[in-house]
């Protein structure tokens, strides 16, 4: 199935993001916290910013952005990571939670979605780790007309 | 056959007149009349239906977190190498790192992971598991974007002793996942026909691709990150990248041309479509004799019973009898033998002897024949550019199709009655519709033998490559980007059909293959004239059979006789189609000049 909504590295929506986020850290923290932004829209279905389509979820229920740990309870946690829709709320939001989007977003550059990400490291031991994610949940594109 | 009764007069002076019989009662007829109202046609229920497109649960961002001591370098890894999700940069040979990309091939990667002496090796650590390989756009700065060349599966692992590890070769398993993707969406992404006529009929999975993708003048395959990827052949889309000198190694250069064996610029298809026409033949059958028929010095005074004479016309089947009038009955009168004059009465001469009896029949019959038609379409496909390049028409293999509609003739030549029809011109469409139901498959099968025949030319001319190689970058480009490519040595323009990655020491190069399409031709590039076969007039619907009622006095009946249908009515009629299309191909221009 042909996937629309997209992260990119630009509020333009110009460059995809990759997947993967390459993030260093030290072993005496002094690199925490570090802060990224990403930008969730549909360019693809919707060139010309008209606000064409709606990403919702089948139920009603809100999209949600969550937090993933493919070794819990060992390594990095999910509590290093907070997610936010700005920048100011990332002082407020709540480590490791789920970041929730509402009900719909809209597609086209002016509605593409922020996502703010503050990454804090708790790890004290040297080593490489990809076990932390960020999930979306199952979603329908439809039109918004 | 002879229709015949002999009526007999119950006073009769001479001659044979035929038997009466009795009179019989009176039919009564019982009608109800019902009441009827009728309740029109109309729309009972209107279905709104949407149809969304699912969006599936999907990770979005992956956290690679790299913890270092503190006041530590920060060392930029050569490739990041990742097995079955976790991350073994640390403990793969970073110098035998490749990355192949070739069109209508899987993805190829190998790597060599290094294991801690007497250590076991944890088999399901890397058996079947995925396979990712990425770097740095940057090699000297950490935090620059990762560029992932390579998103598969561990598809061979050889456990070196001398070496102290395992081998891997990876695999992106294109043909595997193409056939668990969608085929919808695999029609609406590539644009591919799919016929049961011109391709495999029923066919599912990978084969479906396949089948799909010989319609296609392009390739299919997964980009570097894992996500599919289509590009039509062409450099129609737009260059996406330009090298010069600087950009290009100077040594390491190749040009290879076109294998002239390989030209194909024309390509003969032929479909045949067979359906059945459904004929109607008419017969008329007029069958009267008067009722004093002179014989001899006398008169055959026959006259004939009508419901006789309607049950035998009905029994000529598959013949049926659809309109008939009878010839009322005559008089028998008085006449004069010589100078004698002969008295008659005539006993059937009366009002009922006038409803019972008749002196002949005027009758329509009708027929219906099931005949078979068959179309022969014939397309000849040119690509008139390479036709003057190679002064030769090329012949690809003749593709040879063909469909029939499936019709059980029994439907209309002996099922079916113009008698029990409401609607005659309504019930025949039906059949005639029935008995000729493909016309949308042979519209598709025209369309996809075109392809066919289409992409088998193209094909052929795209196959001069240029090889060079980029070094110490790795570059994001795809297998189907377009590369120009202007040294000094060649200039051309072409798409990429294989892209290299390869780590090493000191190495780390993107090698690049792009095919050219290039004839030495000043002929103009034909506009595409395809259009569908238009399909030939249809044989007409009706016909007449001749026949004959001749009076036989001996048998006192009638000879009907109803000659034999003939043969343009029966037999399989041919009607050929011809068509021809010009095909343009993409001419680029190759300047190559010898030199260092």
């Amino acid at each position: 199935m042909a996937i629309q909504w997209k992260l990119y590295t630009d509020a333009a929506l110009t460059t995809p993001f990759i997947g993967t986020l390459s993030i260093v850290h030290y072993t005496d923290f002094s690199d925490n916290p570090q802060d990224f932004v990403l930008y969730l829209g549909n360019i693809d279905g919707d060139p010309a910013d008209n606000g064409a389509w709606k990403l919702v979820r089948a139920d009603d229920s809100d999209i949600l952005l969550t937090i993933t740990d493919t070794t819990p309870g060992s390594g990095h946690e999910t509590t290093e990571i907070k997610l936010a829709t700005s920048l100011l709320d990332l002082d407020t939001a709540i480590a490791g939670a789920a970041l929730n989007l509402g009900s719909e977003l809209i597609s086209g550059v002016t509605a593409a979605q922020p996502v703010h990400i503050r990454v804090t490291n708790a790890v004290s031991i040297a080593g490489t780790s990809l076990e932390l994610g960020t999930s979306i949940n199952e979603t329908v594109r439809r039109s918004a007309v | 056959m002879t229709i015949g009764s002999k009526t007999v007069a119950s006073s009769a002076v001479s001659g044979s007149y035929g038997e009466i019989e009795a009179e019989r009662g009176v039919v009564t007829l019982e009608q109800d009349v019902q009441f009827q109202e009728i309740e029109p046609e109309r729309q009972l229920i209107a279905f709104d239906q949407d149809v969304w497109e699912v969006e599936p649960a999907r990770q979005l961002v992956r956290f690679r977190q790299s913890v270092l001591q503190a006041g530590a370098t920060e060392v930029v890894p050569v490739a990041y190498v990742t097995v079955g999700g976790v991350d073994y940069t640390a403990t793969t040979a970073l110098d035998t790192v490749v990355v192949s990309h070739t069109e209508d091939q899987s993805s190829t990667a190998s790597v060599f992971l290094f294991f801690a002496d007497d250590a076991v090796i944890n088999i399901p650590s890397f058996h079947g598991k995925t396979l990712e390989i990425s770097t740095h756009s940057d090699p000297s700065d950490i935090n620059s974007e990762i560029i992932p060349l390579f998103t598969g599966w561990v598809e061979t692992a050889k456990y070196d002793r001398d070496r102290r590890g395992i081998a891997i070769n990876g695999s992106d398993l294109r043909d595997e996942r193409l056939g668990r993707e969608d085929q919808q969406q695999l029609q609406a992404l590539t644009g591919g026909l799919y016929s049961n006529v011109t391709q495999r009929e029923e066919a599912e999975g990978r084969e479906y691709v396949t089948e799909l993708m010989k319609t296609v003048s392009g390739s299919i395959g997964y980009n570097r990150d894992g996500s599919l990827l289509f590009h039509n052949w062409g450099t129609a889309s737009g260059i996406d990248a330009v090298y010069g000198d600087a950009d290009v190694a100077y040594d390491g250069v190749e040009v290879e041309f076109q294998t002239r064996s390989s030209i194909i610029n024309s390509v003969d298809i032929n479909i045949q479509y067979q359906y059945q026409r459904l004929r109607t033949l008419t017969t008329n059958v007029d069958a009267y004799k008067r009722r004093m028929f002179p014989v001899g010095i006398g008169f055959d005074g026959r006259a004939f019973d009508r419901n006789d004479m309607l049950q035998k016309l009905e029994s000529f089947s598959p013949w049926e009898l659809i309109r008939y009038t009878f010839y009322p009955l005559e008089r028998f009168k008085s006449y004069f033998v010589g100078a004698n004059r002969i008295y008659v009465t005539d006993a059937a001469w009366t009002e009922y002897g006038r409803t019972r009896y008749c002196q002949g029949i005027d009758a329509t019959l009708k027929r219906r024949i099931a005949q078979p038609v068959r179309e022969n379409y014939s397309m000849t496909i040119d690509a008139p550019q390479s036709i003057d390049a190679y002064s030769e028409t090329v012949k690809g293999t003749e593709l040879n199709f063909s469909l029939s509609v499936d019709y059980d003739r029994s439907n209309w030549e002996q099922d079916y009655k113009e008698g029990t029809q409401v609607s005659v011109t309504e019930s025949f469409s039906y059949q005639q519709a029935l008995a000729d139901n493909r016309r949308d498959d042979l519209a598709n099968a025209f369309d996809c033998a075109y392809a066919i025949a289409k992409k088998e030319i193209i094909s052929s001319h795209r196959k001069n490559y240029v090889s060079f190689d980029r070094l110490q970058t790795i570059d994001q480009y795809d297998v189907g980007d377009v590369i120009q490519i202007n040294t000094r040595i060649i200039q051309t323009t072409g798409q990429i059909v294989s892209l290299e990655y390869t780590f090493a020491d000191g190495v780390r190069n993107t090698s690049y293959k792009i095919a050219v399409s290039y004839m030495d031709t000043e002929v103009a590039a034909p506009i595409e004239d395809y259009s569908r076969p238009d399909a030939p007039a249809k044989p007409g619907i009706g016909g007449l059979v001749g026949s004959s009622a001749v009076y036989n006095t001996n048998d006192g009946a009638f000879d009907i006789i109803i000659r034999d249908i003939q043969e343009r009515y029966t037999d399989e009629l041919e009607q050929d189609i011809d068509n021809e299309y010009s095909l343009p191909i993409e001419n680029t221009s190759i300047t190559l000049i010898n030199g260092y």
